[in-house]
């Protein structure tokens, strides 16, 4: 019972806002999001490490590629306060680069399919008909294989290196985005001000984005950071069993792999790069949910 | 040689024999071994699908209780532990959790082994390749310990993220539920809060929760490639693994395939079962 009277509060302070001043959707969001302390803290450790990847070579204490062989598998210390690892490299330092490929690599990816999926998600929803079956079933053909399976086939007949690992991502997340933009135009296209646009007598492109990509686009945004957790952990899974990032640059993936041998001798240098992955995703799913609560209150669960 | 293969028949034809040997259960010949696929496949694949099983059960079991109990408790400190744990549970790397439980399960405490599916000496007579059955059926009380002990760790990690999804949508499917008239009425006739939540709610709450599991069995076989790599578990993620690797073609095209098939057919499975768990559902 005293949750409903609660909602009520909630509803009366909304409606004497849109009375006193007429906020955009973005600004209403931005409140609400605001007021949500979990998605802030995701927010935080999302900031934290993009700013770690940004200055990663001025906050580094040592180099990230050598080490000194004498200091081999320290434990943490006061002078390496992650310890180091089999080559004496320092892992904090390793940690603090690897960040750059996590974060640019999960970005780039999603980035990639966002944009292939909306292009064919809209296509195939504003041209319907044989255009659509076609795309749709392409879509559905991708999605008939176990995402990171596909993956690991696509990065084996390209090569293993980090641009076609990404690529690889990419191409496993299109028919994610695709289906959604698909149906949120399908439903957009319906709308009374779209047949007033095209009464008016604008042509194809101008509605599609003027008014339909618009009005498609918050669900992507939501879906696009829950996106960019995933691919973090597929970018390190595709390094970790070597199908990714390629020394001398770091990866925490990779950092992984190599610890496999020490887990005995060295906990820590397997301890710390996954905490790092766990960390930066978590960071993302809760901006994600934060996010979703936000730009869409009928979703909040 | 190229007669042997049969490169001197245009492409269809050679597609169509595949296919047709597809059909037939022929998979072709391993580069690597220059074995039947097939018969080398199958207790691969019987590995996976024991751990696949067993996971699932554990996740299940795990989440749609962990789902009741967060809801039961809604926004109490239970509740809260719950989502938190169910939260990292999702943003857990399977190949950091597999390696973290090594670490703690084997190397610290000794209590599990960390490799493989039975120790060096155990002799198996596989009849199903499904260790765990076989060994029940055969009343070897020993092997059966042995192959379960072996069980617990890759199961465990390859169970944690369905475990966390389920736990979140059970939650949120059941707090939808237990507000409907129904469940008043019956808590009103004084029916106990368990069987109210049991018997009453789980069975219009289990719907979305279905369709995730099913999403959630077809995406275990993708994590079970890292899972199996890391507890050195012979099943068909490594065997693929294993013939990247060796950029064996026939065998990595042959597993995909495999996979992707009972991923389709577990999506179906799932699609007929909702009928059946809800009778407004029909397909014709």
């Amino acid at each position: 019972m005293p949750q409903t009277e609660v909602k009520k509060d909630t509803v009366k302070v909304k409606n004497q806002q849109a009375v006193t001043q007429p906020a955009s959707p973005w600004k209403d969001a931005w409140r609400n999001f605001k007021k949500n302390k979990i998605a802030v803290t995701g927010t935080i450790i999302v900031l934290i490490f993009t700013i770690m990847a940004i200055f990663a070579p001025w906050l580094t204490p040592y180099s990230h590629s050598s080490g000194q062989l004498v200091d081999r598998l320290q434990p943490p210390s006061s002078d390496h306060w992650l310890g180091t690892d089999d080559f004496g490299r320092d892992i904090l330092s390793r940690i603090i680069h690897g960040a750059r490929i996590s974060l640019t690599g999960g970005f780039a990816a999603v980035f990639g399919s966002i944009i292939v999926g909306s292009l064919l998600g809209v296509i195939a929803a504003y041209y319907g008909r044989w255009v659509d079956t076609l795309i749709s079933r392409i879509f559905d053909v991708l999605l008939a294989f176990p995402s990171i399976l596909l993956a690991i086939a696509i990065v084996t007949i390209l090569e293993p290196t980090l641009q076609n690992a990404l690529i690889a991502i990419a191409i496993i997340n299109v028919p994610n985005f695709g289906r959604l933009i698909r149906s949120r135009v399908l439903s957009v296209k319906e709308e009374e001000f779209i047949t007033a646009a095209r009464a008016v007598g604008m042509n194809d492109r101008r509605i599609l984005f003027k008014h339909i990509i618009p009005n498609s686009i918050t669900p992507v945004v939501v879906q696009g950071t829950l996106a960019i957790a995933t691919a973090i952990i597929e970018i390190a899974a595709l390094s970790f069993l070597g199908l990714g990032t390629q020394p001398p640059k770091v990866d925490w993936g990779m950092m992984l792999s190599e610890s496999q041998q020490y887990i005995v001798s060295a906990p820590w240098t397997m301890i710390f790069p996954g905490l790092a992955i766990m960390l930066t995703v978590l960071g993302f799913n809760l901006m994600g949910d934060g996010l979703r609560d936000a730009l869409d209150p009928k979703m909040k669960s | 040689m190229e007669r042997h293969l049969g490169l001197d028949q245009p492409w269809y034809t050679q597609y169509f024999e595949y296919v047709g040997g597809l059909l037939t259960g022929d998979f072709g010949i391993s580069i690597e071994t220059n074995r039947a696929i097939a018969s080398e496949l199958f207790p691969h694949l019987m590995a996976t699908v024991e751990l696949t099983i067993v996971a699932m059960g554990i996740a299940i079991f795990i989440g749609v209780n962990a789902g009741i109990i967060s809801a039961w408790f809604h926004n109490r400190m239970l509740d809260y532990a719950v989502m938190v744990l169910a939260l990292v549970g999702v943003s857990m790397p399977v190949f950091w959790l597999g390696l973290l439980e090594q670490y703690v399960f084997s190397v610290e405490l000794g209590w599990l082994p960390s490799t493989s599916r039975t120790n060096a000496a155990t002799q198996i007579d596989p009849i199903t390749h499904i260790y765990f059955i076989d060994t029940l059926i055969q009343g070897e009380w020993g092997q059966f310990k042995d192959v379960l002990s072996h069980l617990v760790l890759p199961s465990v990690a390859l169970a944690t993220i369905p475990m966390a999804i389920i736990a979140r949508i059970t939650r949120s499917s059941m707090l939808d539920v237990m507000k409907s008239d129904y469940i008043r009425t019956a808590k009103a006739k004084g029916v106990k809060g368990f069987i109210v939540v049991y018997k009453h709610a789980l069975k219009n709450a289990i719907i979305p929760v279905m369709t995730v599991i099913g999403l959630q069995a077809g995406l275990l076989l993708g994590g079970a490639i890292l899972t199996e790599t890391i507890f050195g578990w012979p099943g068909l993620g490594t065997y693929i693994y294993n013939a990247i690797l060796a950029r064996d073609y026939p065998v990595i095209q042959s597993g995909i395939l495999v996979v992707a098939t009972i991923f389709v057919f577990i999506n179906l499975i799932v699609d007929l079962l909702y009928a059946l768990v809800d009778p407004r559902i029909k397909y014709n």
